[in-house]
């Protein structure tokens, strides 16, 4: 993504949208700091992030995300134990020096677990949503510029992808595509599509009604210049949103199937089945559930922190 | 009559989406790998090596084949699917081969419909009076602590919800069964479980509707007539929010039905949820596909109530 596409993407009627938004202050430096707010590359980005750092709870909520995200990347190194290896004498402990978060009853360092089943989580849940947007997308992208009767026909099958109950979709995906990780991500893919294409599809309809776009036909612009240079950038703000709440949303669907034995297949960690199977020795050992439960909540929790925070910059879907 | 012809519209709408939803699970099935006679046929090869019982098997097969007509092309088997159901029949399922799946989907539903039905009535019943509180203490300790926890139970997925109420009313104080099924006191964790989240949504909307409409003309009326500000609230503003709450219950409606599936599990309760997901396993296509089909209805049934209801209760609304 090019800084350009990270501009300010006021929406129609953004709610926080300031009238100095839509324009280049002339002669001022980007690089000063408290120069009037600027449409465009770095400076827009920096003033994005100024709004953003004033809601402590998102800023909180984006710290615990990163740390969360090198704890799942670095897991190999930092991680204490590989969450395969057992330790048979050491099982069913709780939390020590040793295993901060105690052990399973095969004596796996639980922290460990908790640790690769965020690398899980992160990896299924960012695929699903890179593939729910790039298919739904382009679908709606496709659908709301060129109208007319494809545009009727495409969205009759987002109807039936909405009628068709998400999570009862995601089940039926996985019985015909069998379990794994890869299957997770292409599954959740593949149900969470809809969404975007209808959130898309109507941020073009919207963009395309205005003047500017109108204008720049006028000039003699063709689709392509139209769609990137005037549709896009004012679509992202949008999308992002869009995206913060798409990503909980994956990890949520991928700890349900885990959950039901459907989702990743053990001794691969999730959040989920470190609960399911936790819950087999829930009275005399409730440290197995409790972990995982709290990391996967905390999670959920500080995503929507960042969402709500980013839903203040960039307005409404 | 206006009404009449937007019924009949959303109605037939109902019966195509269902129609869609029948075909694409039927699809979906018939692409995976694997089907519950092969799933089967291992289990009976240990026990029938011989020639005689082969040839059992083969007949077996044959019969079982004819018998749910897989032996005709997808797009018939799906006729006749829809048109079976669309007088409530569904015949019997693989795994259940005596009892006709109409039989089992109405105890099963029962049960899934008894705990989304608690859940709905305590998401009123401590939904609002709670919101009402956050609104008449707001921007006090008690508003945040209220919309904090709001907050929490909103975002906390169901089942973890499930799993914490376990640990916390089962394991440690000992005072509720951690599953189970049939008495008054199995119903109270996952019916809280499955209603939390409902509970936090009505909560936040009454709320900020109570607050909303506190900015309105007859309230500052209300006022200045000398009525107490207690009395303003509960019968004036909370009053014009009620209404507007049947739509926010519509999805909640939903979220729990679909919730259940894994609440079901937590607490291995025998309802539609767990009959869904052991279908699932068990690649009993025609268990699968009608609970899909009932779910899914379900869901659409209750959104047009919602709104047919909006309608009549609101004078303002138009149907169309």
């Amino acid at each position: 993504m090019s800084p350009s596409t990270t501009t300010p993407g006021q929406g129609p009627g953004a709610p926080g949208a300031d009238l100095a938004s839509g324009f280049p202050a002339a002669g001022s430096d980007p690089s000063d700091e408290m120069s009037v707010p600027q449409y465009g590359g770095m400076a827009g980005l920096r003033r994005d992030w100024r709004r953003f750092r004033r809601n402590k709870l998102a800023v909180a909520g984006l710290a615990y995300i990163l740390f969360l995200f090198f704890i799942a990347f670095t897991a190999d190194w930092v991680a204490p134990y590989h969450y395969e290896t057992t330790n048979p004498p050491a099982a069913l402990e709780s939390s020590s020096v040793q295993h901060w978060f105690g052990t399973d009853e095969l004596g796996r360092d639980m922290l460990s677990r908790v640790m690769y089943s965020a690398r899980n989580a992160i990896v299924v849940s960012f695929g699903s949503v890179l593939i729910g947007l790039a298919v739904g997308a382009f679908i709606g992208a496709v659908s709301g510029f060129y109208g007319g009767i494809l545009d009727i026909a495409v969205m009759r099958v987002v109807d039936i992808m909405f009628a068709f109950p998400q999570f009862l979709l995601l089940i039926i995906l996985v019985t015909a595509m069998g379990r794994g990780l890869g299957t997770m991500f292409v599954a959740i893919g593949i149900t969470s599509w809809a969404g975007y294409a209808r959130l898309v599809r109507g941020q073009i309809l919207s963009a395309k009604n205005n003047d500017y776009v109108e204008a720049a036909r006028c000039l003699g612009s063709g689709n392509g210049h139209i769609i990137r240079k005037y549709i896009l950038p004012n679509i992202v703000g949008p999308i992002i949103v869009a995206v913060s709440f798409g990503v909980p949303a994956g990890m949520l669907a991928e700890s349900a199937m885990s959950l039901i034995g459907m989702g990743l297949r053990p001794p691969m960690p999730s959040w989920g089945n470190l609960i399911s199977a936790g819950m087999m020795q829930m009275y005399g050992f409730p440290h197995l559930v409790l972990w995982p439960s709290l990391t996967f909540g905390l999670t959920l929790l500080a995503f929507t922190f960042v969402g709500d925070g980013l839903r203040e910059i960039y307005g409404k879907e | 009559m206006h009404a009449l012809v937007f019924f009949s519209k959303r109605l037939s709408a109902i019966v195509v989406s269902l129609a869609a939803v029948v075909t694409i699970t039927f699809y979906l099935m018939h692409s995976a790998p694997g089907n519950f006679l092969e799933m089967q046929q291992v289990r009976e090869a240990m026990a029938s090596l011989d020639s005689k019982g082969r040839e059992a098997q083969k007949q077996y097969e044959i019969e079982f084949q004819k018998r749910y007509a897989l032996d005709k092309p997808i797009y018939v088997q799906i006729g006749i699917y829809l048109k079976n159901a669309a007088t409530f029949k569904f015949g019997p399922s693989f795994t259940n081969p005596n009892v006709p799946i109409e039989a089992l989907v109405r105890e099963k539903f029962g049960t899934t419909l008894q705990i989304v039905l608690i859940g709905l009535i305590l998401a009123i019943v401590a939904g609002v009076p709670l919101g009402v509180i956050a609104a008449l203490r707001k921007n006090t300790v008690w508003d945040y602590g209220l919309m904090g926890f709001s907050m929490i139970g909103q975002v906390i997925p169901s089942f973890v919800i499930a799993v914490g109420l376990i640990v916390i009313f089962s394991v440690m104080l000992g005072w509720l069964p951690t599953s189970g099924w049939g008495q008054c006191r199995h119903y109270i964790l996952p019916a809280l479980a499955i209603g939390a989240a409902p509970i936090a949504t009505v909560a936040r909307y009454i709320r900020s509707s109570i607050l909303e409409t506190m900015e309105q003309d007859y309230i500052r009326t209300a006022f200045s007539k000398g009525i107490p500000e207690a009395r303003v609230i509960l019968a004036h503003a909370l009053r014009n929010s009620l209404i507007p709450l049947i739509t926010v219950m519509g999805p909640q409606f939903s979220f729990m039905l679909l919730g259940s599936v894994l609440v079901e599990q937590v607490f291995r309760i025998p309802g539609m949820g767990s009959m869904f997901v052991s279908a699932a396993q068990q690649r009993d296509y025609p268990m699968l596909v009608t609970s899909t089909l009932i779910f899914a209805a379900a869901i659409m049934l209750v959104n047009l109530v919602v709104d047919v209801l909006y309608a009549f209760l609101d004078p303002r609304i138009k149907l169309e």
